[in-house]
Protein backbone atom coordinates (compact mmCIF):
# COMPACT_ATOMS: atom_id res chain seq x y z
CA UNK A 1 0.00 0.00 0.00
CA UNK A 2 2.78 2.44 0.91
CA UNK A 3 4.71 1.34 -2.18
CA UNK A 4 1.62 2.02 -4.21
CA UNK A 5 1.45 5.56 -2.82
CA UNK A 6 5.12 6.24 -3.48
CA UNK A 7 4.67 4.98 -7.01
CA UNK A 8 1.74 7.30 -7.59
CA UNK A 9 3.67 10.31 -6.25
CA UNK A 10 6.61 9.41 -8.48
CA UNK A 11 4.34 9.12 -11.50
CA UNK A 12 2.76 12.50 -10.77
CA UNK A 13 6.13 14.19 -10.34
CA UNK A 14 7.47 12.56 -13.48
CA UNK A 15 4.43 13.64 -15.46
CA UNK A 16 4.77 17.23 -14.31
CA UNK A 17 8.45 17.44 -15.05
CA UNK A 18 7.91 15.87 -18.47
CA UNK A 19 5.18 18.40 -19.22
CA UNK A 20 7.32 21.34 -18.11
CA UNK A 21 10.28 20.06 -20.09
CA UNK A 22 8.10 19.63 -23.15
CA UNK A 23 6.70 23.12 -22.81
CA UNK A 24 10.10 24.74 -22.46
CA UNK A 25 11.68 22.87 -25.34
CA UNK A 26 8.78 22.97 -27.74
CA UNK A 27 7.78 26.53 -27.02
CA UNK A 28 7.79 28.82 -29.98
CA UNK A 29 10.24 31.54 -29.30
CA UNK A 30 10.07 34.84 -31.04
CA UNK A 31 12.69 34.78 -33.68
CA UNK A 32 15.31 37.39 -33.27
CA UNK A 33 17.98 38.37 -35.70
CA UNK A 34 20.97 36.29 -34.90
CA UNK A 35 23.68 37.03 -37.30
CA UNK A 36 24.52 39.65 -39.77
CA UNK A 37 26.63 38.46 -42.60
CA UNK A 38 28.47 41.10 -44.51
CA UNK A 39 29.89 40.55 -47.90
CA UNK A 40 32.18 43.19 -49.23
CA UNK A 41 32.79 42.85 -52.91
CA UNK A 42 34.92 45.49 -54.43
CA UNK A 43 34.73 45.76 -58.15
CA UNK A 44 37.85 44.83 -59.97
CA UNK A 45 39.14 47.61 -62.07
CA UNK A 46 42.06 46.99 -64.36
CA UNK A 47 43.79 50.23 -65.14
CA UNK A 48 44.90 50.21 -68.71
CA UNK A 49 48.38 48.70 -68.92
CA UNK A 50 49.32 48.60 -65.27
CA UNK A 51 46.89 46.55 -63.32
CA UNK A 52 46.28 47.78 -59.84
CA UNK A 53 46.81 45.04 -57.42
CA UNK A 54 43.57 43.97 -55.83
CA UNK A 55 43.64 44.35 -52.14
CA UNK A 56 41.69 41.59 -50.54
CA UNK A 57 39.29 42.90 -47.99
CA UNK A 58 40.06 41.60 -44.56
CA UNK A 59 37.77 39.57 -42.43
CA UNK A 60 37.12 42.44 -40.10
CA UNK A 61 34.80 45.00 -41.52
CA UNK A 62 36.56 47.57 -39.39
CA UNK A 63 39.44 47.47 -41.78
CA UNK A 64 38.59 49.85 -44.52
CA UNK A 65 39.05 48.37 -47.91
CA UNK A 66 42.07 49.66 -49.67
CA UNK A 67 40.97 52.12 -52.26
CA UNK A 68 41.09 51.09 -55.83
CA UNK A 69 41.17 52.97 -58.99
CA UNK A 70 38.08 53.12 -61.07
CA UNK A 71 37.50 53.28 -64.70
CA UNK A 72 35.50 56.26 -65.78
CA UNK A 73 32.92 53.67 -66.90
CA UNK A 74 32.24 51.69 -63.80
CA UNK A 75 32.40 48.01 -64.36
CA UNK A 76 29.46 45.95 -63.24
CA UNK A 77 29.91 44.79 -59.70
CA UNK A 78 30.92 41.19 -59.60
CA UNK A 79 31.65 39.32 -56.46
CA UNK A 80 35.31 38.63 -56.42
CA UNK A 81 35.88 37.50 -52.91
CA UNK A 82 33.46 36.95 -50.16
CA UNK A 83 34.19 37.91 -46.64
CA UNK A 84 31.62 36.91 -44.15
CA UNK A 85 31.79 37.67 -40.55
CA UNK A 86 29.30 36.96 -37.89
CA UNK A 87 28.27 39.57 -35.45
CA UNK A 88 26.79 37.84 -32.48
CA UNK A 89 23.60 39.36 -31.30
CA UNK A 90 23.73 40.18 -27.63
CA UNK A 91 20.85 37.90 -26.96
CA UNK A 92 21.18 34.67 -28.83
CA UNK A 93 17.81 33.71 -30.08
CA UNK A 94 16.99 30.10 -30.54
CA UNK A 95 15.40 30.49 -33.89
CA UNK A 96 15.40 32.91 -36.70
CA UNK A 97 18.31 34.73 -38.08
CA UNK A 98 18.68 37.57 -40.36
CA UNK A 99 21.52 38.16 -42.61
CA UNK A 100 22.24 41.47 -44.13
CA UNK A 101 24.42 41.08 -47.10
CA UNK A 102 26.05 44.06 -48.52
CA UNK A 103 27.79 44.77 -51.69
CA UNK A 104 29.69 47.85 -52.17
CA UNK A 105 28.51 48.64 -55.62
CA UNK A 106 30.60 50.59 -57.94
CA UNK A 107 29.22 54.00 -57.22
CA UNK A 108 26.75 54.71 -59.91
CA UNK A 109 25.97 58.24 -58.98
CA UNK A 110 29.00 59.60 -57.36
CA UNK A 111 28.55 63.27 -56.95
CA UNK A 112 31.87 65.00 -57.17
CA UNK A 113 32.73 66.85 -54.05
CA UNK A 114 34.17 70.31 -54.28
CA UNK A 115 37.74 69.25 -54.52
CA UNK A 116 39.88 71.45 -52.41
CA UNK A 117 42.81 72.78 -54.33
CA UNK A 118 46.01 71.07 -53.58
CA UNK A 119 44.38 68.14 -51.86
CA UNK A 120 46.44 65.52 -53.49
CA UNK A 121 45.77 61.94 -52.87
CA UNK A 122 48.90 60.23 -51.70
CA UNK A 123 47.70 57.04 -53.28
CA UNK A 124 46.88 58.72 -56.49
CA UNK A 125 47.56 56.82 -59.63
CA UNK A 126 49.49 58.13 -62.53
CA UNK A 127 46.60 59.51 -64.60
CA UNK A 128 45.22 61.46 -61.63
CA UNK A 129 41.95 59.55 -61.22
CA UNK A 130 41.28 59.76 -57.49
CA UNK A 131 40.47 56.52 -55.77
CA UNK A 132 36.90 56.06 -54.72
CA UNK A 133 35.81 54.28 -51.60
CA UNK A 134 32.15 53.37 -51.39
CA UNK A 135 30.18 54.16 -48.24
CA UNK A 136 30.37 51.56 -45.50
CA UNK A 137 27.68 50.65 -43.04
CA UNK A 138 28.92 47.44 -41.52
CA UNK A 139 31.63 48.59 -39.19
CA UNK A 140 30.89 47.73 -35.60
CA UNK A 141 31.38 51.20 -34.17
CA UNK A 142 28.46 52.51 -36.18
CA UNK A 143 26.18 50.24 -34.11
CA UNK A 144 23.56 50.03 -36.80
CA UNK A 145 20.45 48.32 -35.45
CA UNK A 146 19.29 45.28 -37.34
CA UNK A 147 15.83 45.59 -38.81
CA UNK A 148 13.27 44.07 -36.48
CA UNK A 149 11.42 41.20 -38.04
CA UNK A 150 7.75 42.21 -38.24
CA UNK A 151 5.75 39.84 -36.07
CA UNK A 152 3.02 39.45 -38.65
CA UNK A 153 5.51 38.59 -41.36
CA UNK A 154 6.98 35.98 -39.11
CA UNK A 155 3.56 34.53 -38.45
CA UNK A 156 2.79 34.43 -42.16
CA UNK A 157 6.20 33.06 -43.04
CA UNK A 158 7.16 35.98 -45.22
CA UNK A 159 10.84 36.12 -46.01
CA UNK A 160 13.10 37.45 -48.65
CA UNK A 161 15.72 39.96 -49.59
CA UNK A 162 15.13 43.67 -49.81
CA UNK A 163 17.56 45.69 -51.90
CA UNK A 164 17.81 49.32 -50.91
CA UNK A 165 19.68 52.06 -52.66
CA UNK A 166 20.91 54.52 -50.08
CA UNK A 167 22.33 57.91 -50.89
CA UNK A 168 24.85 58.71 -48.19
CA UNK A 169 25.83 62.27 -47.37
CA UNK A 170 29.37 63.47 -46.69
CA UNK A 171 28.58 63.24 -42.99
CA UNK A 172 27.60 59.61 -43.29
CA UNK A 173 23.86 60.09 -42.94
CA UNK A 174 21.37 58.55 -45.33
CA UNK A 175 19.89 61.30 -47.47
CA UNK A 176 17.40 59.10 -49.22
CA UNK A 177 16.59 55.43 -49.06
CA UNK A 178 14.82 53.99 -52.04
CA UNK A 179 13.68 50.51 -52.78
CA UNK A 180 15.84 49.03 -55.48
CA UNK A 181 14.23 45.61 -55.45
CA UNK A 182 11.30 44.52 -53.36
CA UNK A 183 11.30 41.31 -51.35
CA UNK A 184 7.76 40.78 -52.56
CA UNK A 185 6.29 41.77 -49.21
CA UNK A 186 5.39 45.32 -48.41
CA UNK A 187 5.83 44.77 -44.68
CA UNK A 188 9.40 43.54 -45.00
CA UNK A 189 10.31 46.33 -47.43
CA UNK A 190 9.00 48.92 -44.98
CA UNK A 191 10.76 47.35 -42.01
CA UNK A 192 14.06 47.31 -43.86
CA UNK A 193 13.65 50.87 -45.05
CA UNK A 194 12.72 52.09 -41.60
CA UNK A 195 15.77 50.47 -40.09
CA UNK A 196 18.19 51.66 -42.72
CA UNK A 197 16.91 55.23 -42.49
CA UNK A 198 18.23 55.30 -38.94
CA UNK A 199 21.61 53.93 -39.85
CA UNK A 200 24.88 55.79 -39.91
CA UNK A 201 27.43 55.22 -42.60
CA UNK A 202 31.05 55.79 -43.21
CA UNK A 203 30.77 58.27 -46.03
CA UNK A 204 32.10 57.32 -49.39
CA UNK A 205 35.33 59.02 -50.31
CA UNK A 206 37.00 60.08 -53.43
CA UNK A 207 40.62 60.09 -52.48
CA UNK A 208 40.65 61.65 -49.02
CA UNK A 209 37.56 63.74 -49.47
CA UNK A 210 34.16 62.58 -48.30
CA UNK A 211 31.57 62.84 -51.06
CA UNK A 212 27.93 62.04 -51.48
CA UNK A 213 27.68 58.53 -52.83
CA UNK A 214 25.17 55.76 -53.15
CA UNK A 215 25.45 52.29 -51.80
CA UNK A 216 23.36 49.20 -52.26
CA UNK A 217 22.20 47.68 -48.99
CA UNK A 218 20.64 44.24 -49.17
CA UNK A 219 18.65 43.18 -46.13
CA UNK A 220 17.77 39.53 -45.83
CA UNK A 221 14.83 38.43 -43.77
CA UNK A 222 15.32 34.76 -42.96
CA UNK A 223 13.08 32.92 -40.55
CA UNK B 1 6.40 30.83 -23.42
CA UNK B 2 9.74 30.52 -21.84
CA UNK B 3 9.54 29.12 -18.35
CA UNK B 4 13.28 29.28 -17.87
CA UNK B 5 13.03 33.01 -18.44
CA UNK B 6 10.69 33.35 -15.47
CA UNK B 7 13.25 31.58 -13.30
CA UNK B 8 16.03 33.77 -14.54
CA UNK B 9 14.03 36.96 -14.10
CA UNK B 10 14.05 35.95 -10.45
CA UNK B 11 10.95 37.88 -9.42
CA UNK B 12 10.25 36.14 -6.10
CA UNK B 13 6.50 36.67 -6.36
CA UNK B 14 6.21 35.17 -9.83
CA UNK B 15 8.51 32.30 -8.92
CA UNK B 16 6.52 31.53 -5.79
CA UNK B 17 3.28 31.66 -7.77
CA UNK B 18 4.64 29.08 -10.16
CA UNK B 19 6.04 26.91 -7.39
CA UNK B 20 2.71 27.06 -5.54
CA UNK B 21 0.81 26.09 -8.68
CA UNK B 22 3.24 23.26 -9.36
CA UNK B 23 2.85 21.96 -5.82
CA UNK B 24 -0.95 22.17 -6.00
CA UNK B 25 -0.90 20.35 -9.29
CA UNK B 26 1.36 17.55 -8.06
CA UNK B 27 -0.73 16.99 -4.93
CA UNK B 28 -3.98 17.08 -6.91
CA UNK B 29 -2.73 14.56 -9.41
CA UNK B 30 -1.47 12.27 -6.66
CA UNK B 31 -4.93 12.45 -5.08
CA UNK B 32 -6.66 11.92 -8.41
CA UNK B 33 -4.60 8.82 -9.17
CA UNK B 34 -4.90 7.37 -5.66
CA UNK B 35 -8.62 8.02 -5.27
CA UNK B 36 -9.55 6.77 -8.71
CA UNK B 37 -7.64 3.54 -8.20
CA UNK B 38 -9.26 3.11 -4.78
CA UNK B 39 -12.75 3.77 -6.19
CA UNK B 40 -12.20 1.25 -8.97
CA UNK B 41 -11.07 -1.37 -6.47
CA UNK B 42 -14.05 -0.60 -4.21
CA UNK B 43 -16.45 -0.99 -7.12
CA UNK B 44 -15.00 -4.35 -8.06
CA UNK B 45 -14.84 -5.48 -4.42
CA UNK B 46 -18.45 -4.43 -3.81
CA UNK B 47 -19.79 -6.64 -6.58
CA UNK B 48 -17.78 -9.61 -5.39
CA UNK B 49 -18.58 -9.11 -1.71
CA UNK B 50 -22.33 -8.55 -2.07
CA UNK B 51 -22.74 -11.58 -4.33
CA UNK B 52 -20.95 -13.86 -1.91
CA UNK B 53 -22.31 -12.28 1.27
CA UNK B 54 -25.98 -12.86 0.57
CA UNK B 55 -25.20 -16.34 -0.65
CA UNK B 56 -23.50 -17.26 2.62
CA UNK B 57 -25.32 -20.08 4.45
CA UNK B 58 -24.84 -18.68 7.97
CA UNK B 59 -23.35 -15.71 9.85
CA UNK B 60 -20.13 -17.51 10.55
CA UNK B 61 -19.37 -17.88 6.86
CA UNK B 62 -20.58 -14.39 6.18
CA UNK B 63 -18.26 -12.80 8.75
CA UNK B 64 -15.30 -14.75 7.41
CA UNK B 65 -15.95 -13.06 4.05
CA UNK B 66 -15.68 -9.63 5.65
CA UNK B 67 -12.12 -10.18 6.88
CA UNK B 68 -10.14 -9.00 3.87
CA UNK B 69 -12.72 -7.41 1.60
CA UNK B 70 -12.06 -3.82 0.57
CA UNK B 71 -15.70 -2.90 0.08
CA UNK B 72 -17.17 -0.57 2.72
CA UNK B 73 -20.14 -2.95 2.88
CA UNK B 74 -17.82 -5.60 4.32
CA UNK B 75 -16.71 -3.27 7.10
CA UNK B 76 -20.32 -2.37 7.80
CA UNK B 77 -21.34 -6.02 7.97
CA UNK B 78 -18.45 -6.77 10.29
CA UNK B 79 -19.35 -3.83 12.55
CA UNK B 80 -23.00 -4.91 12.58
CA UNK B 81 -22.15 -8.48 13.48
CA UNK B 82 -19.69 -7.40 16.18
CA UNK B 83 -22.29 -5.05 17.63
CA UNK B 84 -24.81 -7.88 17.64
CA UNK B 85 -22.39 -10.19 19.48
CA UNK B 86 -21.44 -7.40 21.86
CA UNK B 87 -25.07 -6.71 22.71
CA UNK B 88 -25.82 -10.35 23.19
CA UNK B 89 -22.96 -10.89 25.63
CA UNK B 90 -23.36 -7.62 27.57
CA UNK B 91 -27.11 -7.14 27.51
CA UNK B 92 -28.27 -4.77 30.26
CA UNK B 93 -24.77 -4.19 31.72
CA UNK B 94 -23.89 -0.69 30.51
CA UNK B 95 -25.68 2.60 29.96
CA UNK B 96 -25.46 2.30 26.19
CA UNK B 97 -26.76 -1.22 26.31
CA UNK B 98 -29.91 -0.44 28.26
CA UNK B 99 -31.76 -0.21 24.95
CA UNK B 100 -33.39 -2.65 22.63
CA UNK B 101 -31.21 -4.56 20.17
CA UNK B 102 -32.94 -2.68 17.38
CA UNK B 103 -31.81 0.72 18.66
CA UNK B 104 -28.37 -0.53 19.50
CA UNK B 105 -27.82 -1.92 16.01
CA UNK B 106 -29.08 1.27 14.40
CA UNK B 107 -26.61 3.28 16.46
CA UNK B 108 -23.71 0.96 15.67
CA UNK B 109 -24.43 0.90 11.93
CA UNK B 110 -24.95 4.65 11.74
CA UNK B 111 -21.60 5.30 13.38
CA UNK B 112 -19.85 2.94 11.01
CA UNK B 113 -21.68 4.38 8.03
CA UNK B 114 -20.53 7.91 8.80
CA UNK B 115 -16.97 6.65 9.27
CA UNK B 116 -17.00 4.94 5.89
CA UNK B 117 -18.43 8.04 4.18
CA UNK B 118 -15.77 10.18 5.78
CA UNK B 119 -13.12 7.79 4.48
CA UNK B 120 -14.52 8.08 0.97
CA UNK B 121 -14.41 11.87 1.07
CA UNK B 122 -10.73 12.03 1.91
CA UNK B 123 -8.98 14.55 -0.34
CA UNK B 124 -12.14 15.91 -1.90
CA UNK B 125 -11.89 19.20 -0.07
CA UNK B 126 -8.33 19.62 -1.35
CA UNK B 127 -9.49 19.10 -4.92
CA UNK B 128 -12.33 21.56 -4.46
CA UNK B 129 -9.97 24.15 -3.01
CA UNK B 130 -7.42 23.74 -5.78
CA UNK B 131 -10.15 23.85 -8.41
CA UNK B 132 -11.47 27.13 -7.16
CA UNK B 133 -8.28 28.84 -5.98
CA UNK B 134 -5.62 28.03 -8.56
CA UNK B 135 -7.13 30.18 -11.36
CA UNK B 136 -6.92 33.12 -8.98
CA UNK B 137 -3.35 32.29 -8.05
CA UNK B 138 -2.49 32.23 -11.74
CA UNK B 139 -4.37 35.45 -12.31
CA UNK B 140 -2.48 37.08 -9.48
CA UNK B 141 0.79 36.06 -11.11
CA UNK B 142 -0.37 37.51 -14.40
CA UNK B 143 -1.47 40.80 -12.92
CA UNK B 144 1.80 41.08 -11.04
CA UNK B 145 3.80 40.28 -14.16
CA UNK B 146 1.90 42.72 -16.35
CA UNK B 147 2.26 45.45 -13.77
CA UNK B 148 6.01 45.02 -13.65
CA UNK B 149 6.26 44.71 -17.41
CA UNK B 150 4.39 47.99 -17.84
CA UNK B 151 6.58 49.71 -15.26
CA UNK B 152 9.66 48.51 -17.12
CA UNK B 153 8.23 49.66 -20.45
CA UNK B 154 7.42 53.06 -18.97
CA UNK B 155 10.97 53.36 -17.71
CA UNK B 156 12.27 52.46 -21.13
CA UNK B 157 9.96 54.96 -22.76
CA UNK B 158 9.49 52.70 -25.75
CA UNK B 159 5.93 51.63 -26.39
CA UNK B 160 6.28 49.70 -29.62
CA UNK B 161 4.21 46.58 -29.91
CA UNK B 162 7.23 44.33 -29.61
CA UNK B 163 8.34 45.72 -26.26
CA UNK B 164 4.81 45.63 -24.83
CA UNK B 165 3.73 42.28 -26.19
CA UNK B 166 6.71 40.24 -25.04
CA UNK B 167 6.61 40.67 -21.25
CA UNK B 168 2.82 40.70 -21.14
CA UNK B 169 2.74 37.49 -23.10
CA UNK B 170 5.15 36.03 -20.57
CA UNK B 171 2.90 37.12 -17.73
CA UNK B 172 -0.12 35.44 -19.28
CA UNK B 173 1.60 32.08 -18.87
CA UNK B 174 0.71 32.27 -15.18
CA UNK B 175 -3.02 32.35 -15.95
CA UNK B 176 -2.66 29.44 -18.32
CA UNK B 177 -0.82 27.50 -15.63
CA UNK B 178 -3.54 28.28 -13.09
CA UNK B 179 -6.22 27.00 -15.45
CA UNK B 180 -4.19 23.92 -16.29
CA UNK B 181 -4.05 23.11 -12.58
CA UNK B 182 -7.72 23.92 -11.91
CA UNK B 183 -9.45 22.06 -14.73
CA UNK B 184 -8.35 18.50 -13.85
CA UNK B 185 -9.04 19.20 -10.17
CA UNK B 186 -12.60 20.37 -10.85
CA UNK B 187 -13.35 17.49 -13.23
CA UNK B 188 -11.95 14.97 -10.75
CA UNK B 189 -13.85 16.55 -7.86
CA UNK B 190 -17.16 16.25 -9.67
CA UNK B 191 -16.45 12.68 -10.73
CA UNK B 192 -15.47 11.65 -7.21
CA UNK B 193 -18.45 13.34 -5.61
CA UNK B 194 -20.76 11.44 -7.90
CA UNK B 195 -18.96 8.14 -7.32
CA UNK B 196 -19.11 8.71 -3.57
CA UNK B 197 -22.80 9.47 -3.72
CA UNK B 198 -23.46 6.22 -5.57
CA UNK B 199 -21.39 4.27 -3.04
CA UNK B 200 -23.05 5.98 -0.08
CA UNK B 201 -26.52 5.20 -1.43
CA UNK B 202 -25.59 1.57 -1.89
CA UNK B 203 -24.14 1.51 1.60
CA UNK B 204 -27.29 3.01 3.04
CA UNK B 205 -29.43 0.33 1.44
CA UNK B 206 -27.05 -2.36 2.61
CA UNK B 207 -27.20 -1.02 6.18
CA UNK B 208 -30.99 -1.32 6.18
CA UNK B 209 -30.82 -4.87 4.86
CA UNK B 210 -28.16 -5.77 7.40
CA UNK B 211 -30.20 -4.31 10.22
CA UNK B 212 -33.21 -6.39 9.24
CA UNK B 213 -31.03 -9.49 8.81
CA UNK B 214 -29.44 -9.14 12.25
CA UNK B 215 -32.80 -8.62 13.94
CA UNK B 216 -34.07 -11.74 12.19
CA UNK B 217 -31.01 -13.64 13.40
CA UNK B 218 -31.74 -12.50 16.96
CA UNK B 219 -35.40 -13.58 16.66
CA UNK B 220 -34.36 -17.02 15.39
CA UNK B 221 -31.95 -17.40 18.30
CA UNK B 222 -34.71 -16.52 20.78
CA UNK B 223 -37.02 -19.07 19.23
CA UNK B 224 -34.28 -21.68 19.35
CA UNK B 225 -33.76 -21.16 23.09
Amino acid sequence: MIINKILVVAVALLGHSALLYGLTTMSVQPAKPKQVVMLLTPSPVPMGEDVVKQSKPQAKPRSVTRPQALKPRPAPAKAVSKVSETIKAPEQAAAGQMAAVTQAIAPAEAIPAPATAGSKNSKQISDEVPVETPPLFNTSYLANPRPSYPAQSMALGEKGRVMLRVKVSELGLPIEVELARSSGYRRLDDAARKAVERWKFVPGRRGDVAVVMSAMVPVDFVI
Amino acid sequence: MDLALIWHSGDPVLVSVFVLLLMMSVVSWCLILLRSSLLLRIKRGQKRFLASFWKASDWKEATSLTAHAIAPEAKLARAGWEGFIHYRSNAGKGLGLAVSLDDFLVRTLRTRLSQENARLELGLSWLATVGSVSPFVGLFGTVWGIYHALVAIAAKGDASLATVAGPIGEALVATAAGLAVAIPAVVAYNAFVRANRVIAQGLDGFAHDLHAQLLTAAAIEKEGK
